[in-house]
């Protein structure tokens, strides 16, 4: 996609090793795998859940969950990354739904996704830059746009849920969603 | 009349954001699965989405989890290694080789008090992970306080003395996108038996509480606070004297405030 995503993409191979090791049981390459996304994951689950213990448990139950497929891992369904983050964010969204069972469902959710500063040409974590453009992104999207993409992706919920929960037509949203994602895949690519 | 394949393919483009986002239904996500398979188009059109949905985790506010929990983690996964049939038969295989010769009273003897020694090196290895685990959070937040020394990208946020502390003053370093602060303070009075100061952060009136610290002789503190939400999210902080296990909502006197 852009120079962002290949980024990304760098990783992959050292990952992989570290995925074929943890299928041999060795707790070591878990470990470092843990140093790389452990802080990501468990953010990805704070942002989501909004509660320390249960961020801490998602985050313990998705690199369990890693430690218990490893061997299943095929690298051509997508990168390691991703599979963890995909873990995190089911298990997340498991718990929003079992938290929406006993409570009202919540649409209180409104992280802030200003970009922030950061002087040119200084030196940053891959990770902080990728960070600073998405957010950057994110921030230019209008604002019922980015909601209706937050809800989804963050909270779990689907086009329908979103609309019952905003009091807006179905179509709306659906509106919104299209909309807002093709223009943040617009933007994301500019970041070239 | 049936639709066309290029008809079918436009509404599956419209669906595709959402279906990345997991956020179909029913009849129209079953739409697209049944679609994909047939159509490299709109397999093309669905990677170039996953790839912004797989964006998506990086927006989330960056936080840092206990030490503790790689500690958990890391225990958890070496006892389910160590409990797989494999390597339990191992190990029994090795010390039945080793006692064999010795005869079968000895080799339950030799057992037996193996096993009360182990659950003795059990409880005293789980007290000291503890420590260390204090010890670890306690490094961490030296390390984080020596960051927001050096590495400058903190906002510095004066602190007023009110009117119970009026020579006391101070200032918060917070990086407004993060949920870590520094608070630093000075000529605060000395506390009573019992006693400590309680952090405040102030959201739409409401107060959620920072933790609780303690002063030197001199009156200065240094306290390293971790705020349930980003810092921007607050409007204000404030610091009260309460009893040293600390309170659900300030009841003492106010000394030090700030607006964010």
């Amino acid at each position: 996609m852009g120079c962002w995503w290949r980024r990304m993409e760098r990783d992959q191979p050292q990952d992989e090793v570290l995925i074929a090791r943890i299928a041999q049981g060795e707790v070591e390459a878990l470990a470092s795998l843990y140093d790389r996304y452990g802080r990501l994951v468990y953010s990805l689950a704070m942002t989501m859940l909004r509660d320390r213990a249960a961020a801490e448990e998602v985050t313990q139950d998705a690199f369990l969950s890693l430690w218990r497929a490893a061997a299943s891992y095929r690298a051509e369904r997508g990168r390691v990354a991703t599979w963890l983050w995909a873990i995190a964010r089911h298990r997340a969204i498991d718990e929003l739904r079992r938290l929406k069972n006993s409570q009202a469902l919540s649409l209180d959710f409104s992280p802030d996704f200003q970009p922030g500063e950061v002087n040119p040409g200084e030196s940053l974590e891959d990770a902080s830059l990728m960070r600073l453009h998405v957010r950057r992104a994110l921030a230019q999207l209008h604002e019922p746009q980015r909601r209706a993409i937050q809800l989804a992706y963050f909270r779990g919920l689907t086009q329908r849920e979103i609309a019952e929960g905003l009091g807006e037509p179905l179509g709306t949203i659906k509106t919104r969603i299209r909309l807002g994602l093709h223009r943040l895949k617009q933007l994301l690519q500019r970041e070239e | 009349m049936p639709k066309s394949k290029a008809t079918r393919c436009s509404e599956i483009h419209k669906l595709i954001p959402a279906f990345v986002l997991g956020s179909l239904e029913g009849e129209e996500q079953a739409l697209v699965l049944r679609h994909l398979p047939d159509c490299p188009p709109s397999r093309r059109l669905l990677e170039e989405f996953r790839q912004v949905a797989e964006a998506l985790p990086y927006a989330a506010t960056l936080q840092t989890p206990a030490l503790a929990l790689k500690r958990r983690l890391l225990a958890r996964l070496e006892r389910e290694r160590l409990a797989q049939p494999a390597h339990l038969w191992m190990w029994l295989a090795s010390w039945g080789r080793r006692l064999a010769p010795l005869g079968p009273a000895a080799l339950l003897l030799l057992l037996g008090l193996l096993g009360g020694w182990a659950l003795s090196i059990q409880g005293e290895l789980a007290r000291q992970s503890g420590m260390v685990d204090q010890l670890f959070d306690q490094l961490r937040d030296q390390q984080l306080a020596m960051a927001f020394f050096t590495t400058g990208e903190y906002s510095r946020i004066p602190l007023q003395g009110q009117a119970d502390a009026a020579e006391a003053w101070g200032f918060l370093m917070v990086e407004p996108d993060e949920s870590v602060a520094m608070l630093l303070a000075y000529k605060l009075p000395a506390l009573g038996e019992g006693q400590a100061y309680q952090l405040w952060l102030i959201r739409n009136g409401e107060r959620d509480s920072g933790g609780l610290f303690s002063v030197d002789a001199s009156g200065r503190a240094y306290f390293l606070f971790r705020a349930g939400e980003p810092l921007g999210a607050y409007q204000a902080v404030g610091v009260t004297v309460e009893p040293e296990e600390g309170s659900p909502g300030p009841t003492g006197p106010r000394v030090l405030a700030a607006s964010l």
